[in-house]
């Protein structure tokens, strides 16, 4: 029985292919065209209104003042704004390693049951069914440091033990904790010129991890369904002859299951970076912006300014800076794993 | 010779007609559809919406109101849609609003419909408080109608916790004799300030009323007016007593909305909630507490000041059915319609010539300092004359202000915010 | 080496999961789900607690007591409020996930399996783009709709949601398409079927687990959707459940008895679709293609 190679090969590109190539190109061309229309020719239109000086969806004016990018410069001065760039970054840092992992996990877990199979798989992917809004007001109840699950803790006797062993009451403070943990502003500060503009403190808001908590819960039946459905879609022939070969448990999962699913991973990741970078509905519910606007996000900022302070070049300059940065990290990502995954 | 005689007695007949109708349509003229546009969806807010909707009907039975409405954000959803249908030119023809710095916006984009010469011909401006008009005047036109006034600045009292701590608050609430009360009330263990603010505009709310208490009516209007900088020493004292007041609040109000921390002190847990007075409406009917028994209210500093929170319509330049909207916007003025909303509602009416008691007791109290008092405009809630994001920059200020309690650093964003808008 | 694509031949599953895991590590696997279990009922424990309570005390600091009084006053308004709009989200949501996986599918195809020279940028082009926060596009995205006659239409909202879930699961189906060896796809244009053939004949039918993970998305997505659904249609006969779920909140007062009964209404198409879809989950659909 010969082995299979599951080492990706560069393609053979035969004389038929080539036709193929050109066909297969001009097929995707509708739906590329679309998605540029809806997607790029609307990014341009935000970015004029967010250099137009006094934009109003009644007085669409695109005339620019004096600077510009004036909108631009202060965005970056606010605070808030500020606040919302590294909230997200902790946020969507966290979220991954939370969802993608724990997914990852019980998707195993799962895929080895027999018969209760289907009971675990719907019981981890319902959360997912349900409104963002509800959910982040549901949470916002759990997490509510007088009532929710800190009562937990009081009756199962851990908040006793936890005061035997330190002298101090655990109540932890959740979603109304102002607590910043590591700070390097301070430092930046002396590294970067003029970095004295940074007037937040650049460490992990406590408050976000509730949040993480939250969104996790939702979206982590996603990402294990992700993970089934890698899992089913390995073909047989692999685990028969892996079989065969000696490799049975944790090394068939290691050596060739985990590079199988490395597509679905990264699949994963992007869908899961989306969400979270675009987080707007559950944190709404669930902890508004935030004490100092600790769970603030560019999603909230964006909405707020545009259609309550009606700072509609404001609303689109935040909308850019989030797609630009966005841009520069994942591009070169996308390239280099599209540019990996092919030719299996 | 007659022939000619009359038809020119039927064209000025016809011209003289043409020239009331503006503002003198007969009631039941109106007909075709209305699409009347809020961010009022259930409970107490759709019911009174409700009462416009069929006093409407039935002074013109012809009228088929759309009642489309939004919920969320305090509007913000609204806006959200609202700001798409303005820039597709596709408006309804009402559509709800703040007098203030949101209806300026509207008019600054040439989308409302003038309604000057309808206040004039109703005879509204005579009963209407003359601020509340100001607040929808843009250079000598008014452009909207009020559904009713809620007051900003009402503080509720439990009577149980106040009970408990042998406390007696009411009416004129100075600092001094709050702050002793907030020590008997902390020593039974009961949390003298009661606060959901996990959205900010309730803190804010408390900031306002407690410098509105420190600068009084013509401080607060000089300061939104930037005629005064928010540095000033009132500002400074009010700022002082609201980080006091945030360390006697209920552990958890960052977790609460606003209806909880009015849960809160309906149950008597907590003692005091500076609340517009649309926890009046959450108290009586949700928490089925009885005024005067299970609750009292004061006022920090004179009660005399009135701290308007209003919602209007307004007209749309360009919709369909104008003839059908201006007979909407007269139900809304409609005295009868007035009390009926407000009973529902528990905002005061607007029209100063309404008998109003048929109306609770708090609401009578409110409806009457309403049309007698100082009445001054909301920041919190975006009615002040100023634009919209100088309230946006003062609840983002308050965020801040309520993590890092830095006075300077709010002067300062308030300044600049109303210096650059 | 000859093909059968006929009929994907089932492995026993059981023989594999032995061979795989000793039954003492899949026991340690059971025990740690079931501790799992109840940490993600929890919320749906506190829901449905909520949304049988009246009102008052439907409320943060009574959420894990059950209801005292028991009242199904929020069930029944809840229900009155969305049930007229249950039937517009079906006439999105059907035509949305079947059109937006169907393309999704043949662009995963074609982006996987050939390789022409711009493939890789108009791939992260699609991908990129989408990461914008759409508050910001609505007025462009309005304004094109009502030229095109498409705005406050359901077939207009289908459109939207059709094109924004395109990157999405052409993403889904192109990385999972690649790992089905390419030598299914040589095989079947040596035998003569062209690029559309290929598609239906042979990747199709292995491409179930893939529409399983397009469909649980992008159900989810378009049902819980709310800000393309307020956007696009202003009357509210048409509007999604979502919409009516919002709306049962108020702007200013919120029974949540009444909100939690309809969040637990507004899931369970949802729910069902997922029990539906993952009836699919099973292995050895790949099995036997390749001899």
């Amino acid at each position: 029985m010969s082995q299979v190679e599951i080492r990706s090969k560069k393609p053979v590109k035969s004389k038929n292919n080539r036709g193929g190539d050109t066909k297969a190109a001009l097929l995707l061309l509708p739906s590329f065209l679309l998605v540029c229309v809806f997607v790029y020719v609307f990014i341009a239109y935000t970015v004029g209104v967010s250099l137009a000086k006094n934009w109003m969806p009644g007085m669409p004016d695109m005339s620019q003042g004096k600077n510009p990018f004036g909108t631009y410069e202060a965005l970056f001065q606010n605070p808030r704004f500020q606040s919302d760039l590294r909230n997200s970054l902790i946020f969507t840092i966290l979220f991954l390693l939370a969802t993608v992992i724990a997914g990852f996990f019980i998707a195993l877990a799962v895929h080895n049951m027999g018969r209760s199979k289907g009971f675990f798989r719907s019981v981890f992917l319902l959360p997912y069914a349900l409104s963002f809004i509800v959910t982040g007001t549901v949470w916002r109840w759990l997490f509510n440091p007088d009532s929710g699950v800190n009562l937990f803790l009081k009756y199962s006797g851990v908040a006793d033990m936890y005061h035997n062993l330190t002298g101090q009451v655990l109540r932890p403070e959740w979603l109304t904790s102002a607590d910043t943990v590591g700070d390097v502003s301070v430092l930046l500060a002396k590294i970067i010129p003029g970095g004295d503009f940074i007037q937040i403190q650049l460490g992990i808001p406590l408050a976000l991890i509730p949040v993480v908590i939250a969104t996790s819960w939702q979206l982590l039946g996603f990402a294990m369904a992700m993970f089934l459905a890698g899992l089913v879609s390995i073909p047989d022939e692999l685990r028969e002859a892996s079989m065969m070969d000696g490799a049975t448990g944790p090394r068939y999962y290691r050596s060739i299951a985990l590079p199988m699913l490395a597509p679905v991973a990264i699949t994963t990741l992007v869908i899961l970076t989306h969400v979270a970078l675009k987080i707007f509905d559950l944190i709404y519910a669930m902890s508004g912006s935030g004490i100092g606007f600790s769970t603030d996000m560019p999603g909230i900022f964006v909405f707020e300014s545009m259609y309550k302070a009606l700072k509609y070049n404001t609303g689109a300059a935040a909308s850019i800076v989030m797609l630009v940065i966005v841009s520069i990290i994942v591009v070169p990502y996308l390239i280099r794993s599209n540019r990996e995954t092919k030719g299996h | 010779m007659f022939k000619t005689k009359s038809k020119v007695v039927m064209a000025a007949v016809t011209a003289a007609a043409l020239a009331f109708t503006i503002g003198n349509v007969p009631a039941s003229a109106a007909s075709g559809d209305v699409e009347v546009f809020s961010w009022w969806t259930s409970g107490s807010e759709s019911a009174a919406l409700d009462s416009i909707i069929s006093a409407a009907k039935s002074a013109n039975p012809g009228m088929n109101v759309i009642n489309a409405a939004v919920a969320g954000g305090a509007g913000t959803n609204a806006q959200q849609v609202l700001a798409t249908r303005i820039a597709g030119g596709d408006l309804p023809e009402l559509w709800q609003t703040h007098p203030g710095g949101a209806l300026k916006g509207y008019v600054d984009q040439g989308v409302l419909a003038d309604m000057t010469s309808l206040y004039k011909s109703e005879g509204w401006t005579k009963v209407v408080p003359k601020e509340l008009v100001a607040s929808l005047t843009y250079s000598g036109k008014i452009y909207s109608v009020l559904t009713g006034v809620h007051r900003g600045n009402t503080v509720w009292i439990s009577a149980a916790a106040q009970k408990k701590a042998g406390t007696n608050l009411g009416g004129k609430l100075t600092w001094s004799a709050f702050k002793a009360a907030a020590l008997k009330m902390k020593a039974k263990g009961i949390a003298p300030l009661c606060l959901g603010d996990k959205d900010i505009w309730t803190a804010a709310q408390l900031l306002e009323g407690l410098i509105v208490a420190e600068e009084g009516a013509t401080g607060w209007n000089a300061l939104l007016s930037g005629k005064k900088s928010w540095a000033d020493a009132g500002v400074k004292t009010a700022i002082a007593h609201f980080n006091e007041a945030l360390t006697w609040a209920n552990a958890d109000h960052k977790a609460l909305d606003w209806t909880g921390a009015v849960a809160a002190l309906a149950k008597g847990t907590c003692g005091v909630n500076l609340m517009g007075d649309w926890a009046y409406g959450e108290l009586l009917v949700k928490q089925k507490a009885i005024d005067g028994k299970d609750f009292t209210y004061g006022v920090f500093g004179d009660p005399n000041v009135f701290v308007t929170v209003g919602d209007s319509f307004v007209i749309g330049k360009t919709a369909k059915n104008q003839a059908g909207a201006i007979a909407f916007a007269k139900a809304i003025m409609d005295p009868k319609v007035q009390i009926a909303f407000s009973k529902l509602k528990g905002s005061s009416p607007v029209r100063s010539d309404v008998n109003t008691k048929s109306l609770g007791k708090y609401q009578q109290a409110a409806a009457k300092t309403l049309a007698t008092g100082q009445r001054i405009p909301s920041l919190t809630h975006g009615q002040a004359n100023v634009a919209a994001a100088v309230s946006q920059a003062y609840s983002d200020a308050v965020t801040l202000l309520e993590a890092n309690k830095d006075a300077a650093k709010f002067a300062k964003a308030l300044n600049l915010a109303i210096a650059s808008n | 080496m000859s093909i059968d694509t006929t009929q994907p031949v089932r492995v026993k599953a059981s023989k594999s999961l032995q061979a795989r895991f000793g039954a003492r590590s899949r026991r340690v696997q059971f025990i740690l789900l079931c501790i799992l279990v109840p940490i993600f009922v929890m919320p749906f424990y506190v829901m449905i607690m909520a949304a049988f309570k009246t009102p008052q005390f439907a409320d943060v600091t009574t959420m894990w007591l059950p209801p005292s009084p028991f009242s199904i006053d929020g069930i029944s308004e809840a229900w009155t409020k969305l049930a007229p709009n249950f039937l517009n989200s079906f006439l999105i949501v059907i035509p949305s996930v079947a059109l937006s996986s169907a393309l999704g599918s043949f662009n995963g195809y074609l982006l996987s399996k050939f390789t022409f020279r711009f493939s890789n940028v108009m791939f992260t082009m699609m991908l990129v783009g989408m990461f914008i926060p759409y508050q910001s596009i609505l007025i462009p995205l309005v304004k094109f709709l009502q030229i095109t006659q498409l705005y406050g239409t359901i077939p207009g909202l289908v459109f939207v949601h059709v094109i924004y879930g395109i990157p999405i699961t052409t993403l889904i189906f192109r990385n999972f398409y690649v790992g089905i060896p390419k030598e299914i796809v040589e095989a079947a244009s040596i035998d003569g079927a062209g690029i559309l053939k290929t598609f239906f004949s042979v990747i199709i039918p292995v491409s179930i687990p893939g529409f399983v993970v397009a469909g649980i998305f992008q159900f989810t997505n378009i049902w819980n959707d709310f800000l393309f659904g307020i956007v696009t249609i202003s009357n509210s006969a048409l509007q999604p459940v979502t919409v009516a779920l919002n709306n049962l909140a108020g702007t200013q007062t919120v029974n949540w008895n009444v909100l939690m009964a309809g969040a637990l209404i507004a899931a369970v198409p949802t729910a069902v679709a997922y029990l539906g879809l993952g009836r699919y989950f099973v292995e050895g659909l790949t099995a036997g293609s390749v001899k």
